[in-house]
């Protein structure tokens, strides 16, 4: 639940209703109207599991990513760590510690994927 | 050039048989095809009399817009008609538009009737007899694709280098352009750098042969879409493509397009004529196209968010990306 001072319905409530209508109505339409109802829809599903897991899921993205580039780096925001672990890999950095590297990208990687398609996970 | 209504549409058509055939037809059905995100794809009737030797169907494709890392329409359409008189199975060029047509970049060409929809095509009892054969012919299409001479298509030519090392440093200069790092890519590029195989021979490669870019029937294949990122490069690029999950929609344990097997596509590649391909020397073409996939919805995805081109569509793209990196780590040896 996102805190906020709006009144009812809620942000996932308001998603729930824009959801059914695109479902309802407008999915069933024919051609490029429909296809992109159901590419809406997709979305909708994308922000709800943001709302949700969004917060918990970056914290821990970020703190793994600190601790593999070491500690001057603690106070980076995400975005910079993953900047300065490309960075690190295009200069070879990391050539001797490729699997650890690899370990983490992946956690980082399930992490979006997780918020945009859970359905695509392997097993 | 500009988005057009519809009515804007076929109001220049219609001039423009005017301008090319001498004849004026009516318009009728006109409509937006789904697919090609960035590109327009538009599908009418004419009421072609029989003299004028024109089919009653057909497409018109245009671009409203530049788009990055895809060819000039003029190029598309000299592709086309050299897959033709190839044998390989695709629309006829009707007629190519210039300038004074009002257009765009622009081309008219024969609609082939039949499926382009993965999910249908890979679902739907219509087609329960066409899956199976699919990964064959597939084979012997990039047979026929891979023969034919480059020389004169207009396409840029290779450095010395080997063609990968363009396209490495083509993907990280885009890369770096979003400000958006992905180190799954990163990796993946690296690795590509350090395993290139030997490059066996040069070739003309279609680039996005892939489910989506074929039109199938309930007898198969009917028809390859899509020569838009057509290029000079190693033959093994096309089937690494082919290959790339995405393309699979879901059917993940058939590799080739969701419909078939690697040793079915190599199989026929051979028997029509094509080097021999070995499964294992697929894989690295598979890691590249899955990177390339992924630099290109970031691409797509900055076109909406740059105002280029306004859809959720494109918009959708982006969170498509982190599919490619999974995939890229799941193929990589680290």
């Amino acid at each position: 639940m996102v805190s906020s001072p709006a009144d009812r319905p809620t942000a996932t409530e308001l998603i729930e209703a824009v959801r059914e209508y695109l479902e309802r109505d407008v999915m069933p339409l024919e051609g490029r109207t429909g296809f992109h109802a159901r590419v809406a829809r997709n979305a909708l599903g994308m922000i709800q599991r943001e709302l949700d897991l969004g917060p918990g899921l970056e914290a821990e993205c970020r703190d793994r990513l600190a601790e593999l580039l070491g500690d001057s780096r603690k106070d980076l925001s995400l975005r910079e760590l993953e900047g300065e672990l490309v960075t690190a890999i295009r200069a070879g950095d990391f050539d001797e510690r490729l699997s650890e590297v690899a370990e983490c990208v992946r956690k980082a990687v399930d992490a979006k994927l997780a918020i945009s398609n859970p359905e695509y996970f392997v097993e | 050039m500009s988005r057009l209504s519809p009515e804007e549409i076929t109001a220049r058509l219609e001039a423009a048989f005017d301008r090319h055939f001498g004849f004026k037809p009516t318009i009728a059905n006109l409509r937006r095809l789904t697919g090609g995100a960035s590109r327009e794809t538009w599908s009418f009737d004419i009421d072609a009399d029989a003299d004028s030797g024109l089919p009653g169907g057909l497409i018109l494709r245009r671009d409203p817009g530049k788009t990055p890392l895809a060819l000039e329409r003029s190029t598309e359409a000299g592709l086309l008609s050299a897959a033709y008189d190839a044998g390989v199975p695709v629309p006829q060029i009707v007629c190519k538009l210039d300038d004074d047509d009002g257009l765009g970049p622009a081309f008219i060409m024969e609609r082939i009737e039949g499926e382009t929809i993965p999910r249908k095509i890979l679902r739907d009892a219509e087609y329960a007899e066409a899956r199976p054969k699919m990964s064959a012919q597939c084979g012997e299409i990039l047979a026929k694709i891979h023969a034919i001479n480059f020389e004169d298509l207009g396409l840029p030519a290779p450095g010395d280098a080997h063609p990968v090392d363009d396209q490495i440093k083509q993907y990280r200069q885009l890369l770096d352009g979003f400000g958006e790092p992905h180190p799954a890519f990163e990796l993946g590029l690296k690795y590509l750098e350090e395993s290139k195989p030997p490059l066996a021979r040069l070739a003309l490669v279609h680039g996005d042969f892939r489910n989506g870019n074929l039109i199938v029937g309930p007898d198969g294949i009917r028809s390859v879409l899509d020569w838009e990122l057509a290029h000079i490069g190693d033959p093994l690029e096309d089937f690494g493509w082919l290959c790339v999950r995405s393309w699979r929609f879901g059917e993940d344990s058939n590799e080739v397009g969701g419909f078939g097997h690697l040793e079915d596509l190599c199989e026929a590649y051979e028997a029509a004529g094509g080097d021999s391909v070995s499964p294992e020397s697929v894989r690295f073409w598979e890691i590249f196209g899955t990177v390339k996939w992924g630099v290109i919805c970031i691409v797509q995805a900055f076109t909406h968010l740059n105002g280029l081109t306004r859809s959720v569509e494109l918009a959708t793209l982006g969170r498509r990306v982190c599919e490619m990196e999974y995939d890229v780590m799941r193929l990589l040896p680290w």
